[in-house]
Formats: structure tokens, C-alpha cells, sequence
């Protein structure tokens, strides 16, 4: 005979608390991976941004973008710099 | 090779995760029992037990794919409870004790335990048990108790033949040390 006992009942409940048991394990660990994929994936997005934007511009439109100039120039000016190499390298150099 | 159970296949090459959870609950009704009292035997107390055993059932579903019948099948899941009730053991450990203060410790325990039914010699056989290093206990539990022989425990744990004799011999003599010493106990 053996000489330990279980509870009453307990080898009856026992299969479903094992299922159980072992589902809410399995979306712990499929919430981990979820909110691991998903911060794998903001860092894919957002670091090129980051690099894009902290790239050197190469066109003028982007020089006014990055220095928030546009709204302190008139348009004609604007369309005249934007012809006008000369004028662009001297803009560029002021600022 | 052993011909496996039905079940064994539909958990292995599951056709639907409904199918699956059956095959999964027909390895539990099969083998609860077993290692429950395995792992009981390893860690003394109820609690610590109905832990390990679903911890070990959990851990079987988990690897089951990878079981390829090198061991026994009831070999490879005892070796697999015995490793979840020695990771117990080792989360609970508490300072280095001698074998005789361990094993008063664990027979005042059993004494004390509503769901343990031994008499007196059967409380010193299982306190000397839970006294025992936690390796010589598992090698002993499953030698002595289970009756797996050496080359399946070998299988399924990958200690060597002569490695687990060696332990089992030591464990012996010191279970025999003190189940021999209560009077009126044959050798």
C-alpha cells in the first residue's frame, strides 16, 4: 500500500489544472513574443527615420525644411533662390 | 523497439489542436498517478508534489515532438519529473544539513503530514529517502521504487551505469542505516 495520500479527488481535477496551467503559460509567453516583435519592430521604423533625418540635406527645399526658414522668406524670393546656385550656396553659408 | 501508445503519435503529429489536447489528457491519465507518487517520494509534501507533476506534464507536452524512444517512454518522463523535483528542491534550498538532522527533520514532517498514511517503518524508510543528497534520491526513487533497471535510467538521464550503481549503492546503505535501526524491523 502506499503510505501517501492526495487529497479527495485530487487525481480527478488534476488533468484540467494541468491544461490549465499550461494555456495561460503558453499567452504569458505568446504576449512576451508579441510585445518583443512588436518593439523589434518600432526599432526597424523609427532608427532609418532617425538616420533620414539626421542625414545631410541635398536640396534646398530640405535646407528650409530642416532650419524652419520658408515661413521668413517671400515666395518670389524663395522661387529665385531655387534657380539661383550661386544664391543657395550664399543662403547656405549664413546659415 | 516498444510499440507507443496511440496518443504518443497524435501529440507528436497533431491533425488538430483538439485532437491534441485529447492525446495530451490520455498521457496524463495514463502516467499521473506514477509520478505523482515519484515525485512525492523526491519531495516529501503534497504541495511541493501536486507542483512538480504538473510542471513535469507541461514540460512533456512541450518536448514530446522531440521524444525519438531511446529510453522507455515511462523512463524519459520519470527523468524529466525527477529534474523538475530536484529544480524544486534547488529554488527551496536552505543550508547544508547532515544526513541524521535531515532525516529527523523529515520524519517529524511526515508525522505531521494529514495525507501521509505509512506506519513507523515506513516513515523511516521515506524520511531517509528525503534525507538523502538530491541526486542519490532521485537515482534511489527510481531504482527502488519505480524498479526501472540501470541502462533506462541511463537513457533517460545520461548519467553512466556505473555512475548511478555507485549512487545507488551509497543511498542504500544509508536508508538501510536507519530503516534497520527501528526495532522490530527485519534487515
Amino acid at each position: 500500500m502506499e503510505a501517501f495520500r492526495t487529497p479527495p479527488g485530487y487525481f480527478e481535477t488534476l488533468p484540467d489544472r494541468i491544461v490549465a496551467r499550461r494555456r495561460a503559460r503558453t499567452v504569458r509567453t505568446l504576449s512576451w513574443a508579441a510585445a518583443a516583435v512588436a518593439a523589434c519592430g518600432a526599432v526597424v521604423v523609427l532608427v532609418p527615420q532617425m538616420l533620414e533625418r539626421e542625414r545631410a540635406c541635398e536640396t534646398f527645399a530640405c535646407l528650409l525644411d530642416a532650419t524652419r526658414t520658408e515661413e521668413l522668406l517671400h515666395d518670389d524670393l524663395l522661387e529665385e533662390l531655387a534657380e539661383d546656385p550661386a544664391a543657395f550656396e550664399v543662403l547656405t553659408e549664413d546659415l | 523497439m516498444v510499440p507507443q501508445p496511440v496518443w504518443l503519435e497524435e501529440l507528436q503529429h497533431p491533425t488538430s489542436s483538439a485532437a491534441r489536447e485529447q492525446a495530451f489528457r490520455a498521457l496524463i491519465a495514463e502516467y499521473q498517478r506514477p509520478v505523482y507518487q515519484h515525485v512525492r517520494r523526491m519531495l516529501g509534501n503534497h504541495a511541493d508534489a501536486d507542483d512538480a507533476v504538473q510542471e513535469t506534464f507541461i514540460q512533456v507536452h512541450r518536448s514530446v515532438s522531440g521524444f525519438r524512444g531511446e529510453a522507455p517512454l515511462r523512463a524519459w518522463i520519470f527523468a524529466i519529473a525527477g529534474r523538475k523535483a530536484l529544480d524544486l528542491l534547488a529554488r527551496r534550498r536552505v543550508r547544508e544539513r547532515s544526513f541524521d538532522e535531515a532525516f529527523e527533520q523529515a520524519s517529524t514532517a511526515l508525522a505531521a503530514d494529514p495525507y501521509f498514511d505509512g506506519d513507523a517503518a515506513a516513515r523511516a524508510l521515506h524520511a531517509a529517502v528525503l534525507a538523502l543528497p538530491e541526486r542519490q534520491r532521485q537515482v534511489f526513487v527510481l531504482r527502488y521504487f519505480e524498479a526501472l533497471p540501470y541502462a533506462e535510467i541511463a537513457a533517460a538521464t545520461g548519467v553512466t551505469e556505473g555512475a548511478l550503481k555507485a549512487s545507488y549503492h551509497h543511498a542504500a546503505e544509508k536508508v538501510r542505516r536507519f530503516v534497520t535501526a527501528l526495532p522490530n524491523v527485519p534487515d
